[in-house]
């Protein structure tokens, strides 16, 4: 993996994104699967949870290529992309 | 060879052959472990097989766990999640997933944790996974990443329906929960399932083992129409320009046997690995 280069900074404001189990539609519109669905207690028995207890998470940080798609569909407005070496090299 | 089935196989056969491999005694034993694991006093203490959830991955159970915290260290992490993985899967091909479905029983269609993850795919949309063995008759009492509910199947339906996924261009790999209790066919894709991700991406170990057969295409045969090109999810498939062949890259091929689906003139057969030298030993 390339670790040397320098990856986009991704942030999800938790308190705005309400109920990413019904919603989804950042984890649809990812080309490279960097945004998941996780909740705690997720993979263990006996330990219940709903859909509310869902929430995003950035999982695969180097596989985004800061198309900023799901900033534009996010209707809550709860992501941000921001990569500076756009702003640094230009 | 084949170290699993080495391990478990019976009479020079592969592993999930074995009617052995998914006797419900194995399953009651794990069970007894997951328990202790899961509800022991010391959490941090080395997961057993249960805790890693074997049809998931290494790299989505180090996530569910919330335990990769440092972004920038994240391949180093899943790879050191990958070392304490004790799961076994390997890729299959049609013909043999559908010879599994008439050695195991029950059999039902589920619902795929890796999609409802990735994609938040509704139930009803997400029935992508197969489910085999006595876990089936409990699933309510499943750990939340699989519920969804089961659709129990005959071993025709099931046939049916593998052959059904095929044709979506999905990849059967033969799932164990606690190896070498064998309890499921995944029908995987890149780059949604995590466990083709942590073997693919980040070069874990024995997530998924590559399948017994190598994609061989005859190059006589082959008229060049490269429908097969898209149904690879492992980059095996390259056209030569000049001649408007296919060739199979064999060191990266996993034999899903994928390819040979929309091939209207045959020209892809599946030899077996142990067959070709120089990738005999790569799994």
């Amino acid at each position: 993996m390339p670790d040397a280069r320098q990856l986009p900074t991704i942030e999800i404001d938790q308190d705005k994104c309400i109920s990413p189990m019904r919603c989804g539609k950042c984890l649809r519109v990812c080309p490279g699967g960097v945004v998941l669905l996780c909740a705690p207690k997720f993979n263990e028995k006996f330990r219940e949870c709903g859909p509310e207890d869902f929430t995003v998470i950035v999982h695969n940080r180097p596989a985004c290529i800061a198309c900023k798609k799901c900033v534009d569909i996010c209707p809550v407005d709860c992501i941000s992309v921001e990569f500076e070496a756009v702003e640094a090299a230009a | 060879m084949c170290e699993p089935c080495d391990m478990y196989g019976k009479d020079g056969d592969y592993w999930y052959f074995n009617p052995e491999n998914y006797a419900r005694r194995i399953y009651k034993w794990r069970k007894t472990a997951t328990e202790t694991t899961v509800a022991g006093e010391n959490p941090s203490a080395e997961p057993g097989d249960a805790s890693l959830i074997g049809a998931m991955g290494a790299m989505q159970t180090a996530t569910i766990d919330m335990k990769v915290l440092d972004p920038e260290r994240y391949a180093e992490q899943v790879k050191e999640e990958g070392k304490t993985f004790r799961g076994l899967a390997q890729v299959v091909t049609l013909e043999e997933a559908q010879k599994m479905m008439e050695i195991c029983w029950p059999i039902t269609a589920m619902t795929c944790a890796c999609r409802r993850m990735t994609k938040a795919l509704k139930d009803e949309e997400n029935f992508t996974c197969m489910g085999m063995g006595p876990g089936m008759y409990k699933w309510e009492r499943w750990p939340q990443i699989y519920h969804g509910g089961v659709q129990f199947l005959t071993p025709d339906e099931a046939k049916d329906y593998l052959v059904k996924l095929n044709k979506m261009g999905l990849v059967h790999i033969a799932e164990t929960h606690g190896a070498p209790y064998t309890g499921g066919i995944c029908n995987c894709e890149m780059p949604l399932c995590g466990q083709l991700r942590a073997r693919l991406e980040h070069n874990v170990p024995y997530v998924v083992k590559k399948g017994h057969f190598v994609a061989q295409i005859d190059p006589d045969t082959c008229n060049g129409c490269l429908h097969c090109m898209g149904r690879c999810h492992f980059d095996a498939l390259r056209i030569h320009s000049g001649t408007r062949k296919v060739v199979v890259d064999a060191f990266k091929c996993f034999g899903c046997g994928n390819c040979r689906y929309p091939c209207h003139v045959d020209a892809i057969t599946m030899a077996e690995r142990t067959t070709l030298p120089t990738v005999k030993d790569m799994w």
